[in-house]
């Protein structure tokens, strides 16, 4: 096979100049270069990159995806550390890559990064089929769960033992919540969106100028066996911990995990949206995740525009924004990935085949 | 009678007399060519000479006064002209500015009219009013959500009345909060399209850019609505001293805590 290719690349390289360049950018990179692409990916993100490298192993006989799974936060660092064969080519992240980090990717010499929008992920509340389903708000998480609450302008424990006691609106039944446990990706976006999305707005917070002291006086969850964490991998360990939950449990899990279980499952709505892939696409629903891929376009091809730090960049590229991985049948839609609507998905692939630089 | 609802009018009509008096295109006036871009309003180096920013139709001249690099400086955006279906959909420059001008004039009224009723001049408990509004797009909201709040309100009474309104930073946001502010302004693009929304988000983006940088922060916004609209980034090292008002409070807690860590050590003899 590779005697083939050989043979094309004379034929192509001899027949036009044009096909010529062409080929030269199929040279096999420098003896420094690497041949595997290196991804550092968040936990839920390894699944969709694990099924993209096996496309890649299939259809093009590219070396699997060295793939290293680590939260966020770790992952986006490692990805900005600097550019070269010791530093990751693709970082995949539920989020948008955060100012701060692309401040800090710029800072290390990281500049032509190329974002793939891919699709949506969410975080859910579920609970089992036949308990209640009610309206849930992000104030009314916070209560339920903050270790400490502001009862006038001082904080107190939080002992509040039933979703009654926290409004007239809420079923008569004892709190407990189940969520991945602390230190994951899905944890830190449950705190992000339930537990600071319900302290933001009420006055004691607004006095306080620290960012972090905020965030953790308003993230730091009760120990009082309210609130059980779930061991990752959370798609593996979800059902067995929901089945030892007490009655009137609900979980926090994301929609993929949902959708695998959605046969015992009911949705509960936030804030009066239900999680349905509509609302998920249309950002109507709270806590949506964008999954997003970001590649270094430094470690591509000379032709590309890189210095041919890994082959194969492009056709990870490629491969990640076409129809069969991200369109409505395909294999990441399979995998309960939320997909764009076709003219955004157009416009991304768009975007991300002429590897248009990401800008924060 | 009542001639408050007139008095925008008036004021647009006015304003676009004085352009229009001047003969000199809303384009020739902003002097440089335009970039299209999706968040354009960013730090301008020092260096930089005027540009026109151009968001979704709205013409906006920004500069910078003062040394940036170790004493911080000020960035103004100056909205010169806007066109409320975005750019490339046709209609003269004077419409656009005619538009430009009723909203604002609409934004100033709307504060006016529910307070008094003629051509009673505005006074700073008139226009606090204002800011307790409840709907979460109001542009107030929008400030205070990017960590400000409002710290002093001018107003000139004049033939133009001026009104600006003083921002202090006040809170510094958290990854989370950003997150949830962006959302907030994509949402609220979606809802509104007009030029005064325009520069409002305009403005709310250019805090969160310059706030994330490492090296200056928006220590004080100043948001001008007449003659034309402003509004002016008063940018400060985060690495910079103390203000006078801050080093007092710090050497009032330094003071406390030596205080209260005396005992304690007289205790420590025992």
């Amino acid at each position: 096979m590779t005697f083939r290719l050989i043979c094309t690349a004379i034929v192509a390289l001899l027949a036009t100049p044009a096909l010529a360049t062409q080929a030269l950018a199929e040279v096999p990179a420098a003896p420094s270069g690497r041949t595997a692409i290196r991804v550092v990916a968040s936990p839920l993100e390894v699944r969709f990159t694990g099924a993209l490298s096996e496309q890649l192993v299939k259809k093009y006989a590219m070396p699997p995806l060295q793939v290293e799974s680590m939260l966020a936060a770790p992952a986006v660092k490692a990805f900005c550390a600097g550019y070269g064969v010791n530093t990751p080519d693709v970082v995949a992240i539920p989020r948008q890559m955060a100012r701060r980090e692309y401040n800090q990717c710029i800072e290390n010499g990281v500049v032509d990064i190329v974002e793939l929008r891919v699709g949506f992920d969410a975080l859910v509340l579920v609970a089992r089929k036949g308990d209640p389903v009610f309206n849930m708000t992000p104030r009314a998480m916070y209560f339920a769960l903050a270790a400490e609450v502001p009862t006038g302008v001082e904080f107190t424990r939080n002992a509040v033992k039933r979703w009654r006691d926290l409004s007239p609106r809420l079923p008569d039944q004892e709190i407990h919540v189940l969520g991945s446990e602390n230190g994951t990706a899905i944890n830190a976006f449950f705190k992000e969106f339930f537990m600071e999305g319900g302290c933001r707005g009420l006055y004691q917070f607004k006095v306080f100028y620290n960012a972090a002291d905020r965030v953790k006086s308003c993230t730091t969850v009760r120990e009082d066996g309210v609130f059980t964490g779930i061991k990752a991998p959370i798609a593996v360990n979800f059902k067995p911990a929901m089945e030892k939950a007490p009655p009137g449990s609900i979980a926090v899990v994301p929609f993929t995990v949902y959708d695998a279980n959605k046969n015992w499952l009911d949705l509960l709505p936030v804030d009066g949206v239900v999680p349905t892939e509509a609302t998920i696409r249309s950002d109507d629903y709270l806590a949506v995740s964008p999954v997003r891929y970001y590649v270094k376009r430094k470690h591509m091809e000379p032709s590309l525009g890189g210095d041919g730090v890994v082959k194969g960049l492009y056709k990870f590229v490629e491969e990640l924004m076409s129809e069969e991985a991200i369109g409505p049948n395909g294999y990441l839609d399979a995998m309960s990935l939320v997909v764009d609507d076709p003219p955004d998905r157009k416009r991304d692939r768009e975007s991300a085949m002429r590897l248009y630089p990401f800008r924060r | 009678m009542s001639i408050a609802p007139r008095t925008p009018r008036l004021i647009a009509a006015f304003a676009l007399s004085l352009l229009a008096a001047s003969g000199v295109p809303a384009h020739a006036q902003t002097g440089a060519a335009a970039t299209e871009s999706r968040h354009p309003l960013e730090i301008v180096p020092p260096q930089g000479a005027p540009l026109i920013a151009r968001d979704s139709g709205l013409v906006a001249r920004r500069s910078v006064l003062g040394g940036l690099p170790d004493g911080g400086g000020v960035m103004t955006l100056d909205f010169v002209a806007a066109d409320a279906a975005g750019p490339g959909a046709g209609g003269s420059v004077a419409d656009a500015i005619g538009r430009w001008y009723q909203s604002a004039a609409y934004w100033l009224a709307s504060t006016y009219n529910s307070i008094t009723d003629g051509l009673t001049p505005p006074t700073p408990e008139t226009f606090t009013k204002g800011f307790k509004s409840k709907d979460p797009d109001d542009f107030w909201q929008l400030v205070g959500d990017a960590g400000y709040k409002l710290k002093e309100i001018a107003t000139d009474v004049g033939v133009v009345p001026d009104v600006g309104f003083k921002f202090r930073y006040v809170r510094e946001l958290s990854d989370g909060d950003v997150n949830w502010l962006e959302r907030k302004l994509r949402r609220h693009e979606e809802k509104y399209r007009d030029p005064l929304s325009m520069a409002q988000r305009a403005i709310i983006y250019t805090l969160l850019s310059i706030n994330s940088s490492d090296d200056y922060f928006v220590e004080e916004l100043r948001v001008k609505l007449l003659p034309l609209p402003t509004a002016r980034f008063s940018l400060v090292p985060w690495d910079s001293g103390l203000s006078w008002e801050h080093d007092t409070l710090m050497r009032a807690i330094q003071g406390q805590q030596r205080v209260l860590r005396k005992p304690m050590e007289e205790d420590s003899h025992y």
